[in-house]
């Protein structure tokens, strides 16, 4: 158990193969594990193979009854009559293109269900995988590469799927073509067959010549969408430092390396395009000559040799499908490998199996001999002790890197710490379930993070049974209801991304409100470093002491000189607790406290020591 | 309609010759495409020909069969490569025009852009614009010609069969468009239920801490599926009707085959004559009737492409309008006719009665003078939105003044290239972008082309040189996306580093937003002191040790300058600087005095 916890720490994130483009062709873990996401759908599966059985039989069907076709019109048989053998030719025709339009529409659309409802059920899975990350799988892991595992990994797969097996019904039935070639007449279908090993062998050195040459237009395409993206960002400092112009000739260099990929790839695609044709022609002239003079010779009917050629208008598509799709199949195997690390992620933040639930709280939070490393060898914090009343509010101080908000980041259980114990009222916080005791608890972060959607459904967040008139007392309560009043819709203003359409001060306004809402025992405040503006300070302040009134409080300080009225002061250097006590305490310490004071503010310290001002 | 003719324009104008060689290939693709059918069927009236039937005539068709079929292979191989080819080069000159574009833009467009709307133009649309040049502007063509011809050839053949056969045709494209166009409106209504729904994803990653703290993850994974029910319920919608069009499409085309078959085959029945005990086709013949089955196969895939080709016109006809939206914007701000290169200056400037008004907004500058001597430190102080960074961004010409001048040493900054201002005023902007690239590009970011040396006194002078000289691989190590990450104060100093490398005689810093810790900010503090030496430089700060330093104070309120002069002198008057001081400036030295004064007593009694 204790070698699990210690290893939680090292979560590498999911940096290690997101820049794999391509895959094997087939991988077996990855398709064995998709397979299993089809298997929720069995039906759809089973509908899916009787389509594509149908559609094969009808689709090879109808060739042959053309063929039947012409011969009952060129059959010295064949009256003139209102019915003849046509006439039943043609009503077969019709009832097998209506089999067909029947199994294709079948196959097409149970398809379609499967892969879109896979697709559904990754992404799920997924995001519900991501909830039970501990913190340090985030601190370590890019968003922007999760989103794109959720998101474009997905999607491959879902190509893939439907392709593949588009593809596969395509090969399956080439394969059941060149059988019934093959049983018409042996020697016709063994001269259609005969050429289709050079076009085999030749789509196979295509494809290992071409590969190569699409992950290159491709690679291409996200360096130049990359460096697009950065200079857009950054356009501001260029116009300010005249780099227009090297901007733009260094990216030229870069979107001209693209087109040149992809000429060089169009060359390529295109190739594929006489090849194949000319292989179907040598087919067709072949069987033209053959089965020609077999007719001549009265020992083939004329039909079969229609039938024959129609046989073989489309027959070679496929492989040259298949020869295309290659790239794609080797791109969704590595995507599906993506999809899968993600998945495999030890979950981190499950509850322990025999989790109780946290009955109501007081408030007391101990902290016993706690060490914690995120990296292991480095301890962030030492055997720390500390206990807190319920109703206390502590402040956490010391310079960037001490270990604050590590610390208060243990209570609320975005880790867990290596050695030693987090008791909430006396209960260990790794014996409850997360979400019993993450109710009592709130958390004002440094960047009050909002989310785009309205105001109350902001303040309200994760509180369903919380009322209007509640979200509206809370906003009252902190000082935020009379801008909220003043945007254009009130408390239904949707806002924009991450709150972008309010002030810094609003936004953690905002947050505190939700804090407020939630009711909590205990509140950890990460203080805000922004800079804003006085008045709102003092909105925030006033906030703060009614937020803070009879909850147990541990306040992160960045700046000193808003903590001086808490309960206890506690000075972390390096991860462990260096002083304990009020603020006239410790400055009458004259120790690390008092030192930090003064720097905080060394410079005016300092000249009025000298008498400069 | 106007974005497409646009569209079609720049690639007639300015690739005619690769137009036309496309046009060529692709006539030649149909016309040897519409051959084979007329060769099968000659073979097939060939071998029935029970007269003087003989193998070797075989031979002939055979050898045209496969020159029209290596024909049409080149054909197409062309058509493709030349149809890609023109459409990647389009998407080239458009990224590159878009590119600089974007770049002469002021900062009055960018304040209403966001990255991601700027990415998916010059992504998503700039695509959207490719595949109609490939697909409206050359394979376009290819669908003409093989309608015209198959339609030619039908009615040489046989007039009545023709009319039959092509009374398909119709149906079936109307039924492709309306289709595709019906589809289209599904998949847009599925591309904005994704945004929302990815839009979910991303706060929930991004806001993880929040989460994490309020035990929301039931509620979030509600919240997801919720969205992403939405999408995957529309895209079955889709999907489903996908499916339907596909396969009646398909039926469509099998349906008129058996027709053919069936009527044909009658007509060729009813002219079978029977001379001297061999027989003999008076109306259709058998070779026709298999020409025609062929025929009616080689039309699935140009009533297919129809559909695509409409829903494609309709994209590109929207993606072309946003993209030429920008490519046909002005910016406000531009080298003016008689602007000339300046060369170094002294440093003096001024303000004349400068007013400025945000596009859609009241006045943000009211009616600004100020004149400042050359190697002044200027501190501007104020409160949020009173106009301190806009007044800096006048100076850069960022945005130009609504009305009033101002001058550099007595020449008005709009007589000024643009380049020669900015090489003259350097900025450290609040909001500090990092370049993805090594420390060292990143601090010679705006002169690539300076000395080592340099680099380093630049850095040393911005106090960054103990921080590099940390890093794994010192000036070397890469920073930004992919590389270490900075804090926020080492990327302001970087910031600096990289300004100062550039010797602006004029300086603006704006640290008006900055959050650092107490050992940032005293670093902070003596790289400033470095940097003024020689040169104006504007500060907007809320640090009191500039503010006390500077020679002139500016303090702003509500877009105007309401008081200035020196630390001292503000601070004897009765007003705004006074009531910012108490506020904002004094409470941190107040109680660090009081905190100093106790110590020092307590220590006394001691």
């Amino acid at each position: 158990m204790t070698t699990l916890r210690t290893k939680r720490h090292q979560n590498p994130g999911i940096t290690g193969l997101d820049d794999i483009i391509l895959g094997g062709l087939y991988d077996h873990g990855v398709a064995a594990r998709l397979f299993k996401y089809a298997l929720a759908y069995k039906r759809h599966c089973i509908m899916a193979l009787i389509g594509i059985s149908g559609y094969i039989a009808t689709m090879v069907a109808l060739p042959l009854i053309v063929g039947w076709g012409i011969d009952a019109v060129v059959s010295s048989d064949t009256g003139n009559g209102w019915w003849n053998g046509l006439d039943a030719v043609f009503i077969i025709f019709v009832i097998n293109a209506l089999a067909n339009l029947l199994f294709n529409y079948i196959q097409l659309s149970a398809m379609a269900s499967v892969s879109v409802e896979i697709l559904n059920d990754l992404r799920v899975d997924m995001f519900d995988h991501l909830q039970r990350q501990s913190t340090a799988f985030y601190d370590n892991s890019e968003v922007g590469r999760i989103m794109s595992r959720v998101q474009n990994d997905v999607l491959q797969i879902q190509d893939w799927m439907e392709m593949g097996i588009l593809t596969m019904s395509e090969m399956v039935m080439l394969v059941f073509i060149a059988i019934t070639m093959v049983i018409m007449n042996p020697l016709l279908g063994g001269i259609s067959l005969a050429v289709m090993p050079i076009l085999v062998v030749s789509m196979w050195v295509w494809q290992r010549y071409a590969r190569p040459t699409f992950v290159r237009v491709r690679t291409a395409l996200s360096i130049v969408n990359g460096t697009l993206q950065e200079n857009i960002s950054g356009v501001r400092v260029s116009q300010s430092m005249n780099r227009e112009d090297l901007n733009s000739s260094n990216f030229d260099v870069l979107n001209k390396a693209h087109l040149n990929a992809t000429l060089k790839a169009a060359l390529l695609s295109s190739i594929m395009s006489p090849m194949v044709e000319l292989i179907t022609v040598l087919s067709m002239g072949l069987v033209s000559v053959v089965g020609g003079s077999m007719v001549i010779d009265g020992k083939l009917e004329v039909g079969l040799l229609v039938a024959f050629l129609l046989f073989l208008q489309r027959f070679f598509e496929p492989i040259r499908q298949l020869a295309m799709n290659f790239t794609q199949f080797q791109r969704a195997m590595a995507s599906g490998a993506r999809i899968f690390e993600l998945l495999d992620l030890p979950p981190e933040m499950s509850d322990a199996p025999n989790a109780r639930e946290m009955p109501h709280i007081k408030g007391d939070v101990s902290f016993n001999n706690v060490t914690f490393s995120y990296v292991p060898g480095v301890e962030v914090i030492k055997d720390v002790d500390l206990q807190i009343k319920a109703g206390e509010t502590v402040a956490l101080v010391g310079l960037t890197g001490a270990g604050k908000t590590t610390l208060a980041s243990l209570v609320a259980r975005f880790y867990d710490p290596d050695h030693g114990e987090i008791l909430v009222d006396g209960i260990d916080v790794r014996d409850v379930r997360r979400s019993t005791l993450g109710l009592q608890m709130s958390m004002v972060l440094q960047d009050p993070f909002l989310y785009s959607t309205t105001v109350t459904e902001n303040i309200r967040y994760n509180h369903e049974d919380v009322t209007d008139d509640q979200v509206i007392d809370a906003a009252k309560a902190v000082g935020a209801h009379e801008f909220i009043m003043n945007l254009k819709y009130g408390y239904d203003t949707v806002l924009q991304q991450r709150g972008g359409n309010l002030s810094m001060g609003q936004r953690q306004l905002l947050s505190f409100a939700r804090a407020l809402v939630a009711d909590p025992r205990i509140l950890v405040l990460d203080e805000a470093t922004a800079n804003i503006d006085s008045q709102t300070e003092r909105l925030i302040q006033t906030a703060l002491n009614k937020i803070l009134i009879g909850r147990t409080s541990i306040v992160i300080a960045h700046r000193l000189s808003t903590i001086t009225g808490a309960d206890r002061i506690v000075v972390l250097e390096l991860g462990k607790i260096k002083e304990v006590g009020t603020h006239q305490e410790l400055l009458a310490l004259g120790g690390i406290y008092a030192e930090l004071f003064a720097m905080n503010f060394g410079e005016t310290f300092t000249d009025a020591d000298m008498g400069v001002s | 309609m106007g974005p497409l003719l646009r569209i079609l324009g720049i690639i007639y104008r300015g690739y005619p010759f690769r137009v036309l060689a496309g046009y060529i290939t692709v006539i030649g693709a149909a016309g040897t495409a519409l051959l084979v059918p007329r060769i099968l069927g000659n073979s097939v009236n060939e071998v029935l020909d029970s007269g003087d039937a003989a193998v070797s005539d075989l031979y002939g068709l055979v050898l045209i069969l496969l020159a029209a079929g290596i024909g049409r292979g080149l054909f197409h191989l062309g058509q493709n490569y030349i149809a890609e080819g023109l459409s990647q080069q389009v998407a080239y000159d458009l990224r590159n025009a878009y590119f600089e574009k974007l770049h002469q833009l002021s900062f009055a467009f960018h304040d209403f852009q966001t990255t991601g709307s700027l990415m998916s133009r010059a992504t998503a649309d700039v695509e959207g614009i490719r595949n109609f040049v490939n697909m409206g502007g050359i394979r376009a063509g290819f669908v003409i010609a093989m309608f015209v011809g198959i339609t030619i050839a039908m009615l040489v053949t046989d007039v009545r069969l023709a009319i039959i056969g092509m009374a398909f045709v119709p149906i079936l494209a109307v039924r492709s468009i309306t289709t595709s166009v019906a589809l289209r409106r599904i998949w847009l209504r599925v591309q904005e239920l994704t945004a929302e729904m990815v839009a979910t994803l991303q706060e929930n990653l991004i806001g993880n801490r929040v989460v994490r703290a309020f035990a929301a993850e039931e509620y979030e994974k509600i919240k997801f599926r919720v969205a992403h029910r939405k999408v995957t319920v529309q895209k079955l919608r889709a999907q489903k009707r996908w499916a339907g069009n596909f396969s009646t499409l398909n039926f469509g085309f099998v349906f008129a085959m058996g027709v053919i078959l069936w009527l044909g085959g009658q007509q060729v029945i009813d002219g079978r004559q029977l001379v001297d005990g061999q027989v003999i086709y008076t109306g259709l013949t058998p070779g026709a009737l298999t020409a025609f089955l062929f025929y009616m196969g080689l039309l699935t895939m140009p009533v297919r492409m129809l559909g695509w080709m409409v829903n494609n016109a309709s994209r590109a006809s929207s993606c072309g309008q946003r993209i030429f939206e920008i490519l046909d914007a002005e910016s406000p701000v531009g080298n003016t006719p008689h602007a000339k290169p300046q060369s170094r200056v002294q440093g003096r400037v001024s303000y004349e009665n400068v007013d400025f008004a945000y596009s859609g907004s009241g006045l943000a500058l009211k009616g600004v003078n100020v004149t400042i001597e050359p190697g002044q430190l200027v501190a501007i102080v104020g409160m949020p939105g009173s106009g301190k960074t806009t007044f800096a961004n006048l100076l850069l010409r960022f945005y130009d003044p609504t009305s009033g001048v101002i001058k550099i040493d007595g020449i008005n900054i709009q007589d000024f290239t643009l380049a020669s201002l900015r090489d003259n005023v350097g900025i450290v902007q609040q909001d500090v972008f990092i370049h993805g690239a090594t420390v060292r590009n990143n601090i010679a970011f705006g002169r690539i082309e300076a000395a080592q040396a340099d680099v380093e006194s630049a850095a040393a002078i911005a106090q960054i040189s103990g921080f590099i000289k940390d890093l794994p691989e010192g000036f070397k190590t890469p920073i930004g996306e992919r590389g270490v990450s900075l804090s926020g104060g080492q990327k302001q100093r970087l910031s600096i580093a990289r300004t100062i490398l550039r010797d602006p005689p004029i300086l603006v810093l704006d640290d008006s937003t900055s959050s650092v810790d107490a050992y940032t900010e005293r670093l902070l503090q003596d790289a400033l002191d470095t940097v003024i030496a020689g040169r104006t430089t504007f500060v907007i700060t809320h640090r009191l040790g500039a503010v006390r330093k500077a020679d002139v104070i500016l303090v702003f309120d509500g877009g105007r300058i309401i008081q200035q002069g020196n630390h001292e002198a503000l601070l004897a008057q009765e007003g705004h600087y006074r009531n910012l001081y108490e506020s904002q400036l004094r409470p941190h030295e107040e109680v660090a005095l009081q905190e100093a004064r106790l110590v020092s007593q307590k220590e006394g009694n001691a």
